[in-house]
C-alpha cells in the first residue's frame, strides 16, 4: 500500500508545508474585498423585494433621498445601462443570473435587488434603503417542495448541462429492472443549502475614465472581467479585476451576482468608488445556494447483489428566467459495473434566487442518492456494503468504455475498513453499544472528477536571488499560494521563504476559476514551463556576459538545480548562483512565461481520470434523550499524489465537517406565503460546529496520476464531501432503524 | 436615535423614568441581533455598561448569592466559589452560545429578554431566584418564579430596571441541568429542563415548551409526595397539565414532550 510519507530530501513537492500567507492572515494584514479603501468612497446597500413573485408598482424614494448622507437612491429608471452578457466558447462569459439587475419591474424571487441607496457611510446607506417605499402587484409564489421534472417542456442547454434529458444511457434499464430477481426503488431528497463562507459577498468598484477596476470576492477573477465587460460595453482590457484572498467561496463565488454591476453602475454615475457588501440575510437570496434534489432511485440486482439496472431519476429545482442543471448523474454512469443504466433528469421553475455550484455540485447530492440506495440494497440482500461494492467492481470506465487513468477505490476500501475496524460491525440495527450508548456504523465511496483547466503562469528569477510566481488564479482559503510556492521552489531551486506568490488580478497570465478541485491540477504545467524558460533564458545570459564562468559554452552544456548554473561536466558543486549571473549581466530579472492546455471537456479522452474515496462513519445514539453524534470519520482518498499532505488533510477534514453538516444540520427553507428564505440567519441555519466535529482520520493513497500533469497531483477539494452523507445515514439506520431518505436527519424523526 | 449613558444608578433610574421610556442595554446580545431590522428614529437606549459597582458585583454569602444586573455567564464560569455553590449556573453559563457570547451577555438581559428558550433563566427559576426591581419609586423584590405573565410580558414596570437576582443557599439533595438542541454547542435550545430538590422542595423548570419558562408543577408535586415513574409516558401524561409545546422552525412539539418526558424519567431514574 501507498501512503502519503513527507517527501525524502530538500523537495518541497510532498512536504506538508504551512500556508506562507498564513502570517498575513493571522496577524489581520491580509486584505480581503470589503478591505480596500479609497478616498471619497461611497457605500451602497441594495433594497431587495419584499415579494417573490409579481411586479414593482411604485418606488417611492423621497424620503430616503432627503437622509442626512444620502447621494442617490437607484432603481430602474436612472441606473443607466447594464447589458446582458452571453456565455462564449470554453470559459466565458458564464453567471448563473443572466437577466442584469433592474432590467425590467418583474420579480421573480425573494430579495431580488429593486432599488439601490448609496450614501456617504454604510450606516446612512443602509437607513436609507430602509427608508425606500415600494409597492407591488403580488403574486403567490411557487416555492413548493414536491419537484416535478414536466416543469420543463423543452432541454436548454446551459454551461456544464447536458443537452439532453437523458444524461447517460445504456443497455435496457428498464426491462432489465423488470426482470430483475431482486428490487430497489426508492427517492431520496436533498434540500437546498445555502453556502455560508464567513466572508460575505463584496465588491469595491472604481472607475477612471472608461476602465473599470473591481475589488471583488471572486473565484474566477478572469470570468468576472468578461461578464462586466459585456455588461457595460467595455472592451475587455479595460476591466480589471482583484481578488487578493477570499474567505471562502465553496461555489458560491465562482460567477458574478447582480450585486456586482449594481455597484459598477453607482460608481460609474456618481464618479466615485462604490463599496457593496452584501448582508449575510442577502446571502441567502440573491447568491445562489445548492438547489433541492429529489432523486428517484432503482436497482436491479442479481441475489448475490450484482448489479444487473441502474435508473436515476433526478429532479432540481431551478429560478424562473435561469436553467441550472445539479448534475446528480455525474459520477452514476462510471462509478459501479452495471449492463443497463439510464440517468435521466428534469428541473422545477420555482419563485427562487438561482441555484448555482456549491461544492462537489452533482456528484455530492447524486452519490449521497446512489451510494444510500446501495447500502440500502446490501442490507435487503444482507451483504456487507463494503463487500457489494467490490461486489460491483468495474474494470473500466463503462460509460465512456475506456479506461480509468488511475483507480484505486478497491484499496481505498480495504485501507479504510481496516483502520475503522470495520470487521467488528455486528450487521443487526442497534447490536452494537459502548458505554450505554447505541452505535451505528455505515460507510460509503466516494469519487469527483478530475481535470484540468487552461492555465497560464509567469515566473521571474530576481537578482537579490528571490523569484516572483504569478498567475490569475485565486487562493480562496485552500492553500493555492502554497502551492504555488512550492511547485516554483521545486523548479527553480529557490527556498519557499525566497518566492513571492502573486495571485488574483486580471493583470496577471491568465489562471484558472478556483473551481472543479482543479487548481493545483492546473497551474503545474503552466508554472513548470514558465520556470523553465526563465531558466532557459539565465542560460543564454550566462553564456553571453562577457566575464561570466560559462562564457565559452553552449547553453545546452548548461544545467540549472538548485538555484544554481553550472556545466554538466563540472556539476553542480561548480555551479554559480542565479543572483551571481544576473548581477554581472547587469539585469534585476529574467522572466519566463508558461501554458497548460486543458483536458476539462475534451470530446475524446484516452483515460477516464476521477479521484476516488471512501468514508467509515461512526455515531453514537441515546434514544433516552434523541442524542445523536458523529463520533468518529475514516476516509480514504485516492487523489494523484498529494503536494501537501498538510494542507491536503486539511481540506479532507473541512469536507467530512461540512458532510456533518449536509447530513443532520443544513437546509434553507423557504416561507410558502411570501416565498423568503425562512432561517436566513447563521443562527437558524444551523452548520457543524467545532464540538460537533469527531476525530477524522484522513488516509490519502499517493499514487501519482500522470494523465494530469507530471507530477500526478488530481486535486483534493470536493471529493470528501462526496459520500459522507450516505455513510452518515447509513450509521443512523444501524443505530436507529430508522432509514431517512431526506436530508438533513432530524432527530424529531428518530424517536 | 438617542443612547443614555448614566454613570450612577440614580441617573440611571431619573433616566428610566422619564418619556420615551428608554430601553436597557446590558451586552447588547439580545438587543444587536435584531438590530438592522429596527426603526431607530424613535429608539432611545439606556446604556448600562458604565454603572458598574453594584451592579457588576457578585456577592456569596452564607446564606445568598447575589448577582448584580451586570454579572454575565462568564463571571461565573470564572469564579470557583460561585460555580461550586450553585453548579447548574456555570453548567448552563457553558451552553450559552459560546465565549464572545458569554462574556458579553448577562443573566439579567436573559431573564429581561423574556424568550421561552432562554438557557439562564431555568436554572435561576429551579434555585428559587428573585428579581430586584428597581425604579425612582423604590425597590421592590419578585419571585422570578411569578416574573412572566405570557410571551414575552412580565412583572416588570417600564421605569423599572432589573438591578440584581438572589439566589437562595439551600441543602439540595439532587440538582441537575439538560440542554438538548440539534448541534453540541452553539444551539438554540429545542427543549431544556432545570431540576432542584431542595429542603422547600421539587422544582422543575422547562424551557422551549411554553410561552415562556416556566415551572411543572404537576410533576413536581408528584415527586413531592415520592410517586415513582414507570415510563416516561407516565411523566408524559402528568406535564401535559404543566406545558404547551408548539412546532416551529427549531422542533416539533411532539418531540419536545416526548424528549423532556424522557430526559425526566432516565435522570430522575439517576438520582431520584
Ligand atoms: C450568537 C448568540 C448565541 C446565543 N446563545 C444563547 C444561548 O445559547 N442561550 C441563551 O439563553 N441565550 C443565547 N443568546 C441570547 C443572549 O446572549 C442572552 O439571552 C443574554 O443573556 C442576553 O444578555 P445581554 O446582557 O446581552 O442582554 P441585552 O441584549 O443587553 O438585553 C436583552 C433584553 O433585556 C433587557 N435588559 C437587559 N438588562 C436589563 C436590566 N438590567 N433591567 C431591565 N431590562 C434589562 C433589554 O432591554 C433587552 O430587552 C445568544 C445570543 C447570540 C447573539
Amino acid at each position: 500500500m501507498a501512503t502519503t510519507v513527507e517527501a525524502p530530501g530538500t523537495s518541497p513537492i510532498g512536504r506538508s508545508t504551512p500556508r506562507v500567507d498564513g502570517p498575513l492572515k493571522v496577524s489581520g494584514a491580509a486584505k480581503y474585498a470589503s478591505d480596500f479603501h479609497f478616498p471619497g468612497m461611497l457605500y451602497a446597500v441594495p433594497v431587495g423585494a419584499t415579494i417573490a413573485n409579481g411586479r414593482v408598482v411604485k418606488i417611492d424614494a423621497a424620503a430616503a433621498e432627503k437622509m442626512p448622507g444620502v447621494r442617490k437612491i437607484f432603481h430602474r429608471e436612472n441606473i443607466g445601462k447594464i447589458s446582458r452578457s452571453v456565455l462564449g466558447p470554453g470559459f466565458e462569459g458564464i453567471c448563473d443570473e443572466r437577466r442584469p439587475p433592474f432590467e425590467d419591474d418583474v420579480v421573480r424571487y425573494y430579495g431580488q435587488y429593486i432599488a439601490l441607496a448609496v450614501a456617504d457611510t454604510f450606516e446612512s446607506a443602509k437607513a436609507a434603503a430602509d427608508a425606500v417605499r415600494v409597492s407591488y402587484d403580488k403574486e403567490k409564489p411557487n416555492v413548493s417542495t414536491d419537484l416535478k421534472a414536466d416543469d420543463e417542456p423543452q432541454v436548454v442547454v446551459t454551461t456544464f448541462g447536458p443537452a439532453n434529458r437523458v444524461r447517460s444511457e445504456r443497455g435496457d434499464a428498464a426491462g432489465a429492472f423488470a426482470s430483475a430477481p431482486v428490487k430497489l426503488d426508492q427517492t431520496y431528497v436533498t434540500p437546498a443549502e445555502t453556502h455560508n463562507p464567513i466572508e460575505l459577498h463584496a465588491t469595491t468598484a472604481i472607475w477612471d475614465g472608461s476602465t473599470l477596476t473591481l475589488y471583488e470576492s471572486s473565484q474566477g477573477v478572469f470570468n468576472l472581467q468578461g461578464v462586466l465587460a459585456q455588461m457595460f460595453g467595455l472592451p475587455k482590457e479595460n476591466v480589471r479585476v482583484i481578488t487578493k484572498f477570499l474567505g471562502s467561496g465553496f461555489g458560491g463565488k465562482l460567477w458574478p451576482w447582480t450585486h456586482c454591476p449594481l455597484a459598477a453602475a453607482a460608481a460609474r454615475q456618481l464618479g466615485k468608488p462604490v463599496k457593496l457588501v452584501v448582508s449575510r440575510k442577502m446571502m441567502f437570496q440573491t447568491v445562489g445556494h445548492r438547489p433541492r434534489t429529489q432523486q428517484r432511485v432503482r436497482l436491479g440486482a442479481a441475489a448475490d447483489g450484482k448489479l444487473i439496472s441502474l435508473q436515476q431519476d433526478y429532479v432540481n429545482d431551478k429560478a424562473i428566467l435561469d436553467h441550472y442543471h445539479e448534475d446528480c448523474g455525474e459520477a452514476t454512469a462510471f462509478q459501479y459495473s452495471v449492463p443497463n443504466l439510464r440517468v435521466a433528469f428534469g428541473r422545477a421553475k420555482r419563485n427562487i434566487g438561482s441555484p448555482t455550484a456549491m461544492r462537489g455540485p452533482g456528484a455530492v447530492p447524486g452519490l449521497y442518492a446512489t451510494e444510500s440506495a446501495l447500502n440500502e440494497l446490501a442490507d435487503q440482500l444482507k451483504i456487507d456494503p463494503v463487500q457489494i461494492r467490490v461486489l460491483n467492481e468495474p474494470k473500466i470506465d463503462e460509460s465512456l468504455g475506456i479506461p480509468f487513468s488511475s483507480r484505486h477505490l478497491l484499496e481505498c476500501f480495504s485501507v479504510g475498513a481496516e483502520k475503522f475496524g470495520w470487521s467488528k460491525r455486528t450487521a443487526e440495527v442497534g447490536s452494537m453499544k459502548r458505554d450505554g450508548l447505541t452505535l451505528g456504523w455505515g460507510m460509503a465511496g466516494c469519487t469527483w472528477v478530475a481535470a484540468r483547466f487552461p492555465a497560464a503562469a509567469s515566473v521571474q528569477l530576481r537578482d537579490d536571488g528571490t523569484a516572483r510566481v504569478a498567475c490569475g488564479t485565486q487562493d480562496i482559503g485552500t492553500g493555492t499560494y502554497t502551492v504555488l510556492a512550492q511547485l516554483t521552489a521545486q523548479r527553480a531551486g529557490v527556498p519557499l521563504d525566497k518566492i513571492e506568490v502573486v495571485l488574483g488580478d486580471t493583470s496577471l497570465p491568465a489562471g484558472p476559476i478556483s473551481g472543479g478541485s482543479m487548481v493545483t491540477g492546473s497551474v503545474i504545467p503552466a508554472v513548470f514551463a514558465a520556470a523553465d524558460n526563465a531558466i532557459a533564458s539565465l542560460l543564454n545570459i550566462a553564456v553571453t556576459t562577457p566575464g561570466s564562468a560559462f562564457e565559452k559554452r553552449k547553453p545546452d552544456e548548461l544545467a540549472f538545480e538548485g538555484g544554481r548554473v553550472f556545466a554538466k561536466v563540472d556539476g553542480v558543486a561548480k555551479g554559480v548562483p542565479f543572483a551571481d549571473l544576473l548581477g554581472r549581466a547587469n539585469l534585476r530579472l529574467v522572466t519566463g512565461g508558461g501554458e497548460g492546455a486543458a483536458t476539462f471537456g475534451n470530446p475524446k479522452p484516452k483515460f477516464s481520470t476521477q479521484s476516488f474515496g471512501c468514508h467509515f462513519v461512526e455515531v453514537t445514539w441515546q434514544a433516552e434523550i434523541a442524542r445523536l453524534r458523529v463520533s468518529r470519520v475514516v476516509t480514504v482518498i485516492d487523489a494523484g499524489r498529494i503536494l501537501n499532505p498538510l494542507a491536503g488533510r486539511n481540506q479532507v477534514e473541512g469536507a467530512v465537517v461540512m458532510g456533518i453538516g449536509m447530513a443532520l444540520f443544513e437546509h434553507t427553507t423557504y416561507d410558502p406565503q411570501n416565498g423568503a428564505p425562512i432561517n436566513s440567519n447563521l443562527a437558524d441555519y444551523v452548520m457543524a460546529v467545532n464540538a460537533d466535529v469527531p476525530p477524522i482520520e484522513v488516509h490519502f493513497l499517493d499514487y501519482p496520476d500522470k494523465e494530469i500533469n507530471e507530477l500526478g497531483a488530481r486535486g483534493i477539494g470536493e471529493i470528501g464531501l462526496a459520500g459522507i452523507a450516505a455513510a452518515i445515514t447509513a450509521a443512523v439506520h444501524h443505530a436507529t432503524g430508522v432509514r431517512v431518505r431526506e436530508l438533513p436527519v432530524k432527530i424529531e424523526d428518530l424517536i | 436615535m438617542q443612547v443614555h449613558r448614566p454613570y450612577t444608578l440614580h441617573d440611571a433610574l431619573a433616566l428610566m423614568a422619564a418619556t420615551p421610556t428608554p430601553t436597557p442595554i446590558a451586552g447588547g446580545t439580545d438587543l444587536l441581533v435584531s438590530w438592522h431590522h429596527k426603526p431607530k428614529e424613535k429608539l432611545a437606549l439606556l446604556d448600562l455598561s458604565q454603572l458598574g459597582g453594584e451592579l457588576a458585583a457578585m456577592r456569596l454569602t452564607a446564606d445568598t448569592l447575589e448577582l448584580g444586573a451586570l454579572t454575565t455567564y462568564w463571571d461565573v464560569i470564572a469564579s470557583p466559589e460561585v460555580s461550586r455553590a450553585f453548579p447548574l449556573l456555570a453548567e448552563a453559563a457553558r451552553q450559552v452560545g459560546a465565549m464572545q457570547i458569554q462574556t458579553r451577555g448577562t443573566w439579567a438581559g436573559n431573564i429581561g429578554n423574556g424568550s421561552p428558550a432562554a438557557d439562564g433563566v431555568p436554572v435561576l427559576m429551579a434555585y428559587d431566584a428573585t428579581v430586584v426591581l428597581q425604579s425612582t419609586r423604590g425597590r421592590r423584590e419578585v419571585q422570578l418564579d411569578g416574573y412572566y405573565t405570557g410571551y414575552k410580558k412580565t412583572v416588570r414596570l417600564p421605569d423599572e430596571l432589573i438591578v440584581a437576582i438572589q439566589i437562595p443557599r439551600r441543602t439540595r439533595k439532587a440538582e441537575w441541568f439538560e440542554k438538548v438542541g440539534a448541534r453540541a454547542a452553539q444551539t438554540i435550545t429545542k427543549v431544556g429542563v432545570a431540576v432542584v430538590n431542595d429542603e422547600k422542595g421539587w422544582r422543575v423548570v422547562a424551557n422551549s415548551v411554553a410561552p415562556y419558562v416556566c415551572r411543572c408543577r404537576n410533576l413536581e408535586s408528584a415527586l413531592q409526595k415520592g410517586q415513582k415513574f414507570k415510563s416516561p409516558e407516565e411523566i408524559r401524561d402528568i406535564l401535559k397539565n404543566d406545558i404547551a409545546p408548539i412546532n416551529d422552525m427549531r422542533s416539533t412539539a411532539a418531540y419536545r414532550e416526548t424528549v423532556l418526558s424522557r430526559v425526566l424519567f432516565y435522570r430522575l431514574a439517576d438520582k431520584a
